[in-house]
């Protein structure tokens, strides 16, 4: 693969799977404060 | 709304809302949409309208439902006046109708989930077996199939809903997880990653690009359906509005890119010289004629062919679940018990699906008008925020009770960017419409013309806007439960 290609799918895999744990993570923390 | 009509938890709200945004869109259309757009590029404008597009609406949506506690059509008039209830309308009837045809394309997954499970598709050919299946008797007997199925979980409200949603979707996600991670084993898939995740810079200064990624954000997270509205409705009174919202929008897209990543790489490491070929064939080839295809050449395929299209049925039930929930929930506020209302909508999906189910031009055309109309759905919620006030909106309901806190820059997002980014789509439609037919582009028997989109479109407002009075006078005929004092907005 071409280093071009690493690195958009690092920075757009890494945005969305990583924004959507992250958001989860708030989300368990949160309930589990509640 | 009954003691028991609200989920029983965030998690149940937020599976079922999943269940609502991750349907077939995401698994047949996202891959084939990557592909024919440069890949790399397409994935930048796409991460950029889940932030500008879905995310913000969804919050639109879960702010109208929780504010008003009501469907589409009461929710409409109650938060942006009277006068605009036919927009509501209009949400409601383009999801009901999508809901018509895509209780066949449920039972199409059905069918296939039978064949992969009994070998018939890794026996015969499976072009013949669609040819013989799609338009036939049979699509109509899966169509009642799946509407059954999903009807059967609406009756027992949104607990069944919660229910179901709680087992599909972790199922779903593990489904798709596992077939992602045998793509990406097979040899020859790393030309499938390289593919599309190569990113071309000139594609970028394409509008078409930047306009698919937007239409496909529009039509794969459900943003602006008013499905979210819906199940917002039975949210806790203390529920969180934002990070639910980005939760669900970043988890959607997350599917999607796991489902793309299934695809193509299984096209690349097992067909690289059909790659065109496969990716034209549309959402239908791709998925019933050419992925059975690419399964049986695959080792073990057969057991991953069963895996693929049970998460195909998992997604596609528990959108059709949602869309059975939303026309169902705007008879309740008219009025009727849940169970009468229900019934009535079965039977309006089964009558209304048949055509779609047995002449497939019938529902090409179906799902051309309908998937129009979704522009225009998510452009009124916009217009009817501006008009209770987007930034009272975010002070009074989103920022009330936040786990996330949201800015002015929603309020901007919502009153400017959103009905610019509408407009802008709903223009790109008719200029690419018209170039590719100049002399055709306006006829309304032409099926997938503009003129057929703008005929159906123009008789659903009329009879809208005629009914506007009726509309607001059976939808604000009871008061919501649960609703927050103040719902009422403009004139």
């Amino acid at each position: 693969m071409s280093p071009a290609a690493i690195v958009t799918m690092a920075v757009v895999c890494g945005l969305v799977w990583g924004g959507f744990v992250a958001f989860l993570g708030r989300a368990v923390s949160r309930e589990r404060g509640r | 709304m009954s003691a028991g009509e609200h989920f029983s938890s965030r998690w149940g709200l937020v599976l079922a809302t999943l269940g609502m945004a991750v349907g077939t869109g995401n698994i047949w259309r996202f891959p084939r949409v990557v592909a024919s757009n440069d890949g790399g590029s397409f994935l930048i404008a796409w991460v950029v309208f889940l932030l500008i597009w879905s995310v913000p609406l969804m919050m639109v949506e879960f702010a109208f439902g929780k504010r008003t506690r009501r469907g589409c059509i009461g929710a409409f008039a109650a938060l942006a006046g009277r006068g605009r209830a036919w927009m509501g309308g209009w949400v409601a009837l383009t999801a009901t109708c999508i809901m018509f045809y895509y209780s066949v394309v449920s039972g199409w997954c059905l069918r296939y989930l039978g064949a992969a499970l009994t070998g018939e598709l890794a026996r015969e050919d499976p072009a013949a077996v669609w040819d013989g299946f799609a338009g036939s008797g049979a699509a109509a007997v899966t169509h009642a199939l799946a509407l059954g199925l999903a009807f059967a979980v609406v009756w027992f409200g949104v607990r069944g809903i919660e229910r179901v949603a709680r087992v599909l979707i972790p199922t779903l996600a593990v489904l798709v997880a596992v077939l992602a991670v045998r793509a990406v084993t097979l040899p020859g898939a790393e030309r499938g990653l390289e593919f599309m995740f190569t990113p071309r810079w000139e594609t970028l200064a394409k509008p078409s690009v930047w306009l698919e990624a937007l239409t496909q954000n529009a039509w794969d997270t459900g943003a602006g359906w008013g499905l979210i509205l819906t199940y917002a409705i039975y949210m806790r009174l203390r529920e969180d509005v934002p990070l639910n919202a980005f939760m669900i929008g970043f988890g959607n897209n997350s599917m999607s890119l796991l489902a793309g990543i299934m695809v193509l790489c299984t096209v690349f490491a097992i067909r690289p010289g059909a790659r065109a070929e496969i990716v034209g064939a549309g959402n239908e080839g791709l998925t019933f004629v050419w992925m059975p295809h690419l399964f049986a050449e695959m080792p073990g395929g057969a057991y991953f062919m069963v895996l693929f299209f049970l998460a195909l049925s998992f997604a596609a039930l528990t959108s059709l679940i949602s869309m059975l929930e939303l026309a169902t929930r705007v008879l309740i506020d008219f009025g009727f018990q849940r169970r009468r209302a229900l019934g009535w909508v079965g039977a309006a999906g089964l009558v209304f699906g048949l055509p779609s189910a047995l002449w497939m031009p019938v529902f090409r055309n179906q799902d051309w008008v309908w998937s129009a109309g979704l522009a225009l759905s998510g452009l009124f919620f916009a217009l009817a925020a501006r008009r209770f006030g987007v930034e009272r909106l975010r002070r009074e309901v989103i920022a009330e009770g936040a786990d996330l806190p949201i800015g002015r820059w929603w309020t901007f997002l919502v009153a400017v960017v959103i009905p610019v980014e509408a407009v802008a789509l709903i223009g790109w439609w008719l200029w690419a419409s018209y170039k590719e037919d100049p002399s055709g582009w306006l006829n309304p028997f032409g099926g997938y013309t503009v003129g057929a989109v703008l005929v159906q479109g123009a008789v659903a407002l009329a009879a809208l806007l005629a009914a506007n009075r009726w509309l607001v006078r059976w939808s604000l005929s009871s008061p919501a439960p649960g609703a927050a004092n103040g719902a009422e907005g403009g004139g």
